[in-house]
């Protein structure tokens, strides 16, 4: 009796450790997983979806994961930024972003959320520009000493599409 | 009987070396056949230990979830009927609860419930923590492992509980076997699963190389793109095309050899130092890290770990134990 308990009993759990691969991979899900993170071809030219901060000259700099998404998680960070913009959520993004920004004290009177492209082989061949930039959506953390209190300005654009030099090292 | 005596005849008689060699090559074959009670034990604590520290370790950061937006929350798995966030107070409340639990867990404390316990609640804290969006494949197979063992009867050596219990445990026997075994099995099939996924989303074209080089590339630039580190080894290593076709090669080796490695103690032997290099060159490739199998708690299930309490060093652990 007890033998055939163990059987059922792992005879079940594998089934449900395979059922993500029997089901087409289609949905990934947590323990049962289809781990196929890197299983797809994104080909060499990818696009990033992220958060920069422009400073007084308008020079952007990258922020870091913990200013954009709230988490020192990068791919949360990847995640939440990916999300907003196929939601259209830039603008609330944007914002969210831009208070955290005030709320350190970081000296970027602008925010932009930006999809940039690039070749990824390249880049790491000295291709650091991205191809093409495309900002949907900036706003400008602005912080009242008198006050203490943080407010942020939305500064909506039409989606553009302008190739930025970027400024080194995450705040 | 001295506390010295006991603790030698407990290794001498869980353990027993000489003698389990030619019982295990006679019933490696068999995945029912029995087991030493330290076997499971000894897995039970290599959980234990990696899962608490794991816990105390990233805790604190998985915290910060309590603070995003509802917007964000996708549930998954056991959570998928919630419907919004749970408060925070009640997440920050669970994962204490977890953290204490594992602390049970591992040193066998009222095992019948914490076991269990820890299992569940490990899932839960784990499935939340995964429910925003991004799931980390780094904690599935520590979480599916400490399952099997917290409902697996492994705290009946090496624990607190056993120090208050007077019960015989035999030396060998079926109930010890086969959740070790099972370990084993989930863990070649979570592989066989993303070397399936391989074949599944980019085909056989994935062994030329091109998928991984582009993987490797992406990763480490979108890193660079948010600020934090990326692998230099991998960035440089992109201009490089030669590198990846037996890269590639010996992932799918890795991945889709695995359930011959369930199979064949020998193959074993091969397959586990193969996937920890795997995970190695992952980490330095892509500065991702899998610390499950890094640390090789993923892989100890092939091994007879119970020779780990013949370690001086372990002496004292035993002594307490007995």
């Amino acid at each position: 009796m007890e033998r055939k308990l163990a059987f059922l009993v792992v005879v079940a759990i594998s089934i449900a450790v395979l059922l993500p691969a029997v089901r087409g991979f289609s949905n990934d899900g947590f323990p049962l997983s289809t781990y196929s993170m890197f299983s797809r071809d994104r080909g060499r030219i990818s696009t990033v979806h992220t958060v920069v901060g422009l400073d007084p000259d308008g020079r952007p700099h990258r922020l870091s994961p913990d200013l954009i998404g709230g988490s020192d998680e990068i791919v949360l960070a990847a995640a939440e930024v990916s999300r907003a913009v196929r939601e259209g959520k830039t603008r609330a993004l944007c914002a969210a972003v831009a208070q955290r920004v005030a709320a350190r004290a970081h000296p970027y009177p602008v925010v932009q959320v930006v999809s940039e492209t690039y070749d990824s082989v390249a880049y790491f061949q000295g291709e650091k520009q991205p191809r093409h930039t495309q900002v949907h959506a900036s706003c400008a953390p602005e912080t009242s000493r008198k006050t203490g209190k943080t407010t942020w300005e939305r500064r909506d654009k039409p989606a553009s599409a302008v190739a930025i030099p970027m400024g080194s090292g995450a705040q | 009987m001295t506390a010295e005596a006991q603790s030698s005849r407990l290794r001498q008689t869980l353990s027993r070396r000489e003698s389990d060699k030619g019982h295990e090559k006679q019933s490696h074959e068999a995945f029912f056949s029995p087991a030493p009670p330290a076997r499971l034990a000894v897995l039970r604590l290599c959980t234990g230990i990696f899962s608490v520290l794991y816990l105390v370790l990233r805790g604190p950061h998985w915290l910060d979830i309590s603070h995003f937006d509802s917007t964000r929350f996708l549930p998954i798995g056991v959570l998928f009927w919630l419907s919004s966030p749970l408060p925070a107070l009640v997440f920050q409340a669970l994962t204490v609860l977890c953290l204490l639990t594992g602390i049970a867990y591992t040193t066998g404390w009222r095992f019948r419930v914490t076991g269990p316990l820890f299992g569940l609640l490990l899932l839960l804290v784990t499935t939340y923590r995964n429910s925003w969006g991004q799931i980390f494949h780094s904690e599935n197979l520590m979480v599916l492992h400490v399952l099997v063992i917290g409902f697996a009867p492994a705290a009946d050596v090496c624990s607190s509980d056993r120090r208050r219990s007077s019960a015989p445990v035999p030396l060998r026997a079926f109930r010890y076997g086969w959740p070790v075994r099972l370990l084993a099995l989930i863990t070649v099939l979570t592989y066989l699963v993303a070397g399936l996924a391989k074949l599944h989303n980019a085909g056989f074209s994935w062994a030329t190389g091109d998928v991984l080089l582009h993987q490797v590339a992406f990763d480490n630039m979108r890193k660079d793109a948010f600020g934090t580190v990326y692998s230099p080894l991998g960035a440089a290593l992109v201009a490089h095309h030669w590198v990846f076709p037996p890269m590639a090669l010996g992932s799918l080796f890795v991945e889709l050899g695995a359930p011959l490695a369930g199979f064949s103690s020998s193959f074993a032997r091969i397959w586990v130092p193969a996937a920890w290099l795997f995970h190695v060159g992952v980490l330095a490739f892509m500065a991702i890290v899998f610390p499950y199998p890094l640390f090789g708690v993923a892989f100890a299930a092939f091994y007879r770990v119970e020779r780990l309490l013949e370690w001086r060093l372990l002496a004292p652990l035993v002594r307490h134990w007995t």
